[in-house]
């Protein structure tokens, strides 16, 4: 009886504390909201103006006498202007800029980045990206190894869209730390642009295999020629997963010095490697990819298979014949050949079902009857 | 005899008093860690930039598999809602699983369905295509019109049919939030080896106001039984689901918005045919499989992606739905009996397993065999009443507990439902549950195990009105 009187009693005082905790931050949300909309229709119609007068300097100064005094009303202005920034080109986003640093936004800000707050510190690593301030960019570099990831994360938004170089070396080493992920380095890297090319094509060498691979990738995503031979040489890896993305961004390329490597890359015993080096012969246009495309259509993995028939198609005139001739010769390199025809010019995917349908031609030849209610319905 | 079943009695609510310490603190656990989880979760949606996710080369294709059987009052309206998602490559599938309504003619007459000549590949078996088409006007859709074999099946079928890396599972009778499938997908992007599928949460539409698949007002049901549908749906994902997955123990990801690498879904057989929870059968097999294969993965529950689902309006209608639910449940860990207390199957094996016998199969029997022995030991003069109204009371307490718990998280979190009346009704409901709805849910589940046990068939339908209709 007494340990259920005690439970009871736990049970309702932590029910009266969430009551709590749901009162209070219902007020606190709602009050948020109110002074929001305070600061929102106060500040809206002078943003407007300023931004009608492309934010320049007699606009500027009118804007910056009617700033409130009170500090969180400031920032929550702030945060109003950042909100227009990305839809702003031209003169009226430098004048926006200068605004920032002559009503002392941006000093805010960029003191913020060392604040004990950890949400402070995610705030003007954000706020300083979209402002483009090239000043922070030391500390902004310096949050990708912050205590928080949140923090981490913003900082590398933020070195994103600096749009600096500099900024490879600290996401790359961020990234093979583990302190930040696949995906927002590999965007954050993608978003630098032409810029990043150079320095990720230096990180082809780097010791870790998944600072390698991403590199190889965002090398072809960003086509950047310079890398093709470092790409080609990466084909020999000892990291599977690099071999894959060098010949996967070798596709973007479609050079035809690197058949040699591709070849010796169809050899390999990966077949996700194989099918990738494929589809990158195939886009080559090389006649010498041919007779190893031709071959590749008796790999026994389908995939590979399928790839290499498209990619004779990809090959033109010749590529065509050789598959014609292959897929008379040989029912299977057929099955490859008939989806790939059928669909016309271009890699797979293909019809309304794509790389289903190429299987299931190729599966047909090998490994029997196709399962559909009423072939005169779902015909093949 | 009296003293043997007096003795029994006292030992039996030992026992019962054991279970009900355990679950509640298995329960208070859960939503703490889920909380956390729930607030690092916004702290990283907060930073999310996915408006580059949206541009990114990096972003990965999705075939969105919408099931359909019989749903023909809101299926234009759900599929235009999939189109209409802010993805950069999506296809959207929808399987006719031998609808005995017009669903095909509602497809075929707002979407201008054309019929095409079309391979099948049954890289997973289902039963037979009867025929497939594209639309005029929107070049994403593809319905395909088999014959019936139930939800697993058309998954199966369109999970053949998709191309795309990933694909979602959505039921066809609901609706995502424009942003849904681009958050979702968030995690893939992030961690494209290690993250394997991932789910959304599930909120209750009744009532919504829709126009041309879009919500475009966020309000609660009126009707009871939907409301009571709403905190439960609100406890279970963001008091529950979201506390396994930061345990990585998620064994159940809701079919009606899920996430999946194909490739690995064909490589485990895809989902099983003839079992009624084959979401959670499904997410269990990942597990396994890639647990004994000793592979690093993720799988995950994110709050924020929302989709809309129409909730049961009748008690006939929801009896069926929990029936068919709990022996889901029971049919999945019976299948894989194999991971309990497994130490090769980690947290999943040596947590959620026991947890989801334990305290999700389990509770009902426990529950409903405590109200039978209520008269029989007040009969027999072992009852104290003062005892057993505070036992009830504890109970009610710590349900309450768990339903406050969910809406703080709701309310800090996601704030769905603005108003002060809104959070009213939803505590009051909160409260009212615990008087009658809960005892019938009990009984409903209970059913669902005789069902297991009677080999009982599968049964009927959702009955719609279809999302915005009032």
């Amino acid at each position: 009886m007494e340990i259920a009187l005690i439970f009871m009693l736990a049970g309702s005082l932590a029910l009266l504390a969430q009551l709590s905790v749901l009162v209070a931050g219902k007020l606190r949300l709602d009050r948020a909201a109110a002074f929001e909309r305070r600061v929102r229709r106060a500040a809206e119609a002078d943003i407007i103006l300023l931004l009608a007068d492309e934010a320049d300097e007699p606009a500027r100064r009118r804007f910056a006498a009617a700033l409130p005094s009170d500090p969180r009303a400031r920032a929550a202005v702030a945060a109003l202007i950042l909100d227009y920034l990305p839809r702003l080109r031209g003169s009226v986003r430098d004048g926006v800029r200068a605004l920032f640093s002559e009503a002392g936004f941006a000093e805010d800000y960029r003191r913020m980045l060392a604040s004990r707050r950890r949400e402070d510190r995610r705030r003007a690593a954000g706020a300083l990206g979209a402002l483009g301030d090239v000043a922070a960019f030391g500390d902004i570099a310096r949050l990708l190894r912050d205590d928080a990831p949140e923090v981490r994360l913003q900082a590398l938004a933020a070195l994103g869209a600096l749009g600096s170089g500099d900024a490879v070396a600290p996401i790359l080493g961020a990234f093979a730390a583990g302190l930040v992920p696949f995906g927002p380095a590999a965007m954050s890297l993608l978003r630098l642009g032409a810029p990043a090319a150079p320095h990720l094509q230096h990180a082809l060498t780097d010791p870790s295999p998944r600072v390698r691979a991403l590199a190889a990738q965002l090398l072809g995503h960003l086509e950047w020629l310079p890398a093709a031979p470092d790409l080609s040489s990466l084909l020999r890896d000892p990291a599977p997963d690099v071999r894959r993305e060098a010949a996967r961004s070798l596709a973007h390329f479609g050079l035809d010095e690197s058949c040699e490597p591709l070849a010796l890359a169809m050899e390999d015993a990966d077949p996700r490697l194989r099918a990738a080096a494929a589809r990158a012969l195939g886009a080559t246009g090389a006649p010498r990819a041919v007779p190893i495309l031709r071959r590749a259509l008796a790999d026994a993995d389908p995939d590979v298979a399928l790839a290499a028939a498209a990619a004779l198609d990809a090959l033109g005139r010749d590529g065509r014949a050789a598959l014609a001739a292959a897929a008379d010769a040989d029912p299977r390199a057929g099955a490859c050949a008939d989806p790939v025809r059928a669909a016309g010019p271009g890699d797979l995917p293909l019809g309304p079902f794509g790389r289903a349908a190429a299987r299931e031609v190729l599966d047909r030849a090998t490994l029997g009857a196709l399962h559909v209610a009423d072939p005169a319905e779902v015909t093949i | 005899m009296r003293h043997a079943i007096v003795t029994a009695l006292v030992y039996y609510n030992v026992a019962v008093l054991l279970y009900f310490a355990l679950a509640t603190c298995a329960y208070l656990t859960l939503l703490i860690t889920s909380a956390g989880e729930v607030m690092r979760q916004a702290r990283d949606a907060r930073h999310a930039d996915y408006d580059l996710l949206l541009t990114s080369p990096l972003t990965p294709a999705v075939a969105i598999i919408a099931p359909a059987y019989n749903e023909g009052a809101g299926i234009a309206q759900s599929v235009r809602s999939l189109l209409a998602l802010r993805y950069p490559n999506h296809e959207v599938i929808v399987v006719n699983d031998g609808s005995t309504d017009d669903t095909l003619d509602v497809l075929r007459r707002e979407f201008a369905l054309r019929r095409i000549d079309a391979l099948y590949h049954p890289a997973l078996p289902t039963r037979p295509v009867r025929g497939v088409y594209v639309s005029a006007l929107e070049p994403t859709l593809t319905v395909v019109d088999k014959e019936n074999g139930g939800k697993a099946d058309a998954l199966n079928c369109g999970v053949n049919v998709a191309r795309a890396p990933l694909f979602s599972s959505i039921d066809a009778d609901s609706l995502l939030e424009p942003d849904a499938l681009l958050r979702l997908v968030k995690p893939f992007v992030d961690e494209p080896d290690r993250v394997v599928a991932a789910g959304g949460i599930v909120r209750i539409a009744n009532d919504l106001a829709v126009e041309r698949g879009s919500v475009t007002a966020v309000q609660l049901p009126r009707r009871p039984l939907p409301m009571f549908q709403v905190v439960e749906y609100l406890r279970a994902f963001l008091a529950g689901r979201a506390g396994w997955s930061a345990l990585n123990s998620l064994l159940i990801i809701s079919g009606a918005f899920a996430l999946f690498r194909r490739d690995l879904v064909l490589a485990v057989g895809g989902y099983t045919v003839g079992c009624l929870g084959e979401d959670a059968e499904l997410v269990t097999r990942l597990h396994r499989h890639l647990r004994e294969r000793r592979r690093p993965y993720k799988m995950v529950f994110l709050s924020d992606p929302v989709c809309w689902t129409e909730a049961p309006e009748s008690l006939r209608v929801l009896r069926r739905q929990r029936r068919r639910w709990h022996r889901g449940l029971a049919e999945t860990l019976s299948r894989h009996r194999g991971m309990f207390l497994r130490p090769r199957y980690g947290s999943v094996g040596s947590l959620a397993y026991p947890y989801f016998l334990a305290v999700e199969l389990l509770a009902p029997v426990v529950e409903a065999t405590g109200y039978l022995t209520l008269p029989l030991a007040w009969r027999l003069g072992a009852l104290d009443p003062r005892v057993a109204l505070l036992l009830l009371a504890l109970a009610i307490v710590y349900g309450l507990v768990l339903s406050l718990g969910a809406l703080a998280i709701e309310e800090y979190r996601h704030h769905r439902y603005p108003t002060w009346r809104d959070l009213l009704r939803l505590c009051a409901y909160g409260v009212a549950e615990n008087v009658g709805y809960h005892q019938l849910t009990v009984l409903w589940r209970l059913e669902g195990l005789l069902d297991l046990l009677r080999h009982s068939p599968t049964w009927g339908t959702m009955e719609r009105r279809g999302l915005g209709a009032s």
